[in-house]
């Protein structure tokens, strides 16, 4: 018995022992496939995240460049590597866009174990000043009906941007030339009356839409999209991209503000030769005598200077309704000669005679009014400078430059409230207003028949008042700006149409 | 071998005293052990529904991550319920629609209509977290909905996840910011 137990118990335990290692074998195997396979991933997303941002940092890098105006012409056409060192390569590729401003870049980036990612985009590289009619507010929602930067019954000739969309344009608008923009919005029609481009000039359309599309024709409380490509509704668009760039609108901060006047100051005082026109030989002219006498003429006893239209030296808008109508100041005898006439105006700066029917204005630099102002034609100007308003700005009757608009004579207004346009005009093709105008808030025009030639930026252009107003691009004027206007001096850069692609052939 | 018969016949059995120790020892040892073994179960519980939920958590934040960056139109941004339009990658001008919404505490992700849940136990409603969070430039909240459409540059993605609110361990959440590209200026 004894003999029996012991040989059926020899082994045992080897055997107990080898299955026990082979079952914590299979079991270790599985645990560390588990866990490779779990680093695996994490490997492999974190690499494929670091070739995105390799791809982002090039695109980043383009975009700098194109601020700072300094992309090498090399660089447009083929296949660049930009070496990040140890974090790895970036290739990119810049094609030229269906517009001057627009580029389309492809950026694929390489980790140094060799994953890769690539991102498209499109890039707009502009000036605000470029777009000429440029309308929008960062808050398109502010509007009942959501009309974004434009309302009204009048025509409009160039480059506009909208942001908040055309829900509701009627027949008694219409838009020419071209290109429209309309970011976080879309393009209503709603009857074949008012034109959008014509058949013989159908225009680009930049729409960034909805889910259902971009642009639409209204069916009673209904929008139903509709081709952008067939003409129906009086609708002629040649091309339709949804890539819409997003402009930021600029803001006449208080520091922005209290630095335009220290220009202002600075530009008034005795012994600063002139800054416009730059072409005329600097004559250093007794500008304390003009400050004196314009205290007087314009009843401010306070007025720091005479490019500084204030009645004390802080930014409090203390001018409260100032009108230039019929005050005569700034004529001085300026070259010297023993003579006040038209010979000394090639050196002021600014001066003003509403003493006649036709009233002169003679503006270079930049003249800074602490208030409202009220601007009474009609008028002509000469020169080429800018009135920056901290309040309102109302505008009645004609202003226009004497001739050379806008090459020589251009006047610029930079308003931080609200602009209000009132002219009655006969409906003929005369100009009634040529101004570079900025306007934080919204350009109202109350009268028919106006005739607008030159630029306009505002938060919203209100023409539902008036019949018949034209907004006219002036072509020359983005390149021939009067000084500190708001973000004339700045190129925006904006990157749209982000998108992750398959890597393009050649990379 | 009668002596070793003999011996054990003549031993007499445990006292009641000894019994009734040897009892206690043996209930205090098996608590003991019980108890630890307990301990594991809880522990074991806790790390797989931790792995379980980071897993299925992670991978949906991922997969809204991607789209929302690419977002092309804000079309809807509500706290649990986000529209977006998206250029589909291979063709130019073509644009999908994506919906990202909680119903019945599944996360749904709907694309031109066709929906799809990408993970299930989805407990913001429950707990009052919103799904999405949208921030301006430099990182303020954008309270007002009507601003959104316009002002936001990054969106906050929370998923919070439990199979069961009333007990431990609590809820499991992830969390990621996104940064809209074609919202920056």
């Amino acid at each position: 018995m004894k003999l029996f137990r012991a040989k059926e118990e020899k082994g045992v335990a080897i055997v107990t022992v080898a299955g026990a290692v082979i079952l914590l074998v299979i079991l270790g195997i599985g645990l560390l496939s588990y866990i490779q396979n779990a680093y695996q991933k994490i490997h492999e997303y974190r690499q494929y995240q670091k070739a995105l941002n390799l791809a982002d940092a090039g695109v980043d890098k383009i975009t700098w460049l194109y601020k700072n105006n300094a992309i090498p012409a090399s660089y447009v056409g083929k296949i660049i590597t930009l070496d990040f060192g140890n974090d790895g390569i970036c290739k990119i590729k810049i094609e030229e866009g269906s517009l001057g401003f627009e580029k389309v870049v492809y950026s694929v980036g390489y980790t140094p174990q060799g994953y890769k990612k690539a991102i498209k985009v499109t890039l707009f590289s502009m000036n605000i000043w470029d777009l000429l009619l440029s309308a929008g507010n960062q808050n398109p929602d502010r509007r009942p009906g959501g009309s974004g930067g434009i309302e009204g019954n009048g025509m409009v000739f160039g480059p506009l941007y909208v942001r908040g969309g055309l829900p509701n344009l009627s027949g008694t608008f219409d838009i020419y030339e071209g290109p429209l923009f309309i970011k976080n919005g879309i393009l209503v029609k709603q009857s074949a009356a008012g034109n959008v481009g014509t058949s013989s000039e159908p225009i680009r359309a930049y729409i960034d839409g909805n889910e259902y599309g971009a642009v639409f024709r209204r069916s009673g409380n209904k929008l139903i999209p509709i081709d952008p490509f067939v003409p129906e509704l009086n609708l002629f668009i040649s091309s339709l991209s949804r890539k819409v760039p997003d402009i930021e609108f600029p803001a006449l901060t208080p520091s922005e503000l209290e630095r335009l006047r220290g220009v202002a100051l600075n530009e008034s005082s005795d012994n600063v030769l002139p800054s416009y026109p730059q072409n005329v030989a600097k004559v250093n002219y007794p500008e304390w005598q003009i400050t004196a006498s314009a205290r007087v003429e314009l009843n401010l006893p306070l007025m720091p200077a005479y490019k500084v239209i204030d009645n004390d030296n802080a930014l409090n808008g203390s001018l409260n309704n100032f009108v230039l109508s019929n005050q005569k100041f700034g004529f001085v005898d300026a070259n010297g000669d023993g003579r006040i006439d038209s010979a000394d105006e090639a050196y002021y700066e600014f001066a003003f005679d509403g003493t006649q029917p036709q009233k002169k204005l003679v503006i270079n630099g930049t003249v800074f009014v602490d208030g409202n102002l009220t601007i009474q034609g009609p008028i002509r100007y000469t020169g080429k400078g800018t009135l920056i308003v901290n309040g309102n700005l109302r505008i009645v009757n004609t202003l226009t430059a004497s001739g050379n608009y806008p090459l020589i004579n251009a006047l610029g207004l930079a308003v931080k409230g609200h602009s209000t346009i009132a002219i009655q005009s006969a409906n003929d093709n005369i100009d009634d207003i040529q101004v570079a105008l900025f306007t934080e808030g919204d350009v109202v025009f109350t009268n028919n028949n106006t005739r607008y030639y030159g630029a306009l930026i505002a938060g919203f252009i209100d023409m539902t008042s008036a019949q018949n107003i034209q907004l006219v691009l002036a072509d020359a004027l983005p390149g021939n700006l009067p000084p500190s206007l708001p973000a004339s001096e700045s190129n925006i850069v904006t990157v749209t149409g982000w998108k992750e692609i398959a890597v393009p052939p050649g990379f | 071998m009668n002596k070793i018969l003999k011996k054990v016949t003549e031993e007499s059995g445990y006292t009641l005293v000894e019994l009734l120790w040897a009892t206690l020892l043996t209930l205090l040892v098996l608590a003991s052990v019980l108890g630890a073994l307990q301990v594991g179960m809880r522990s074991t519980t806790v790390a797989s529904k931790t792995t379980f939920f980071v897993d299925r958590g992670t991978a949906a934040v991922r997969t809204m991550q991607k789209h929302i960056r690419q977002a092309a139109v804000l079309a809807e941004t509500d706290s649990n319920y986000l529209r977006i339009t998206v250029e589909r990658s291979s063709v130019e001008n073509v644009f999908d629609t994506y919906e990202f919404y909680i119903f019945n505490r599944k996360l749904y992700k709907r694309v031109n209509g066709k929906e799809k849940v990408i993970v299930e136990n989805v407990v913001n409603q429950d707990v009052n977290v919103p799904l999405f969070r949208y921030f301006k430039e430099g990182g303020q909240e954008i309270t007002d909905p009507t601003l959104r459409k316009s002002f936001t540059r990054s969106i906050q993605i929370t998923v919070v996840m439990d199979d069961n609110l009333n007990e431990e361990p609590p809820q499991f959440t992830v969390s990621e910011m996104v940064a809209l590209r074609n919202f920056n200026f």
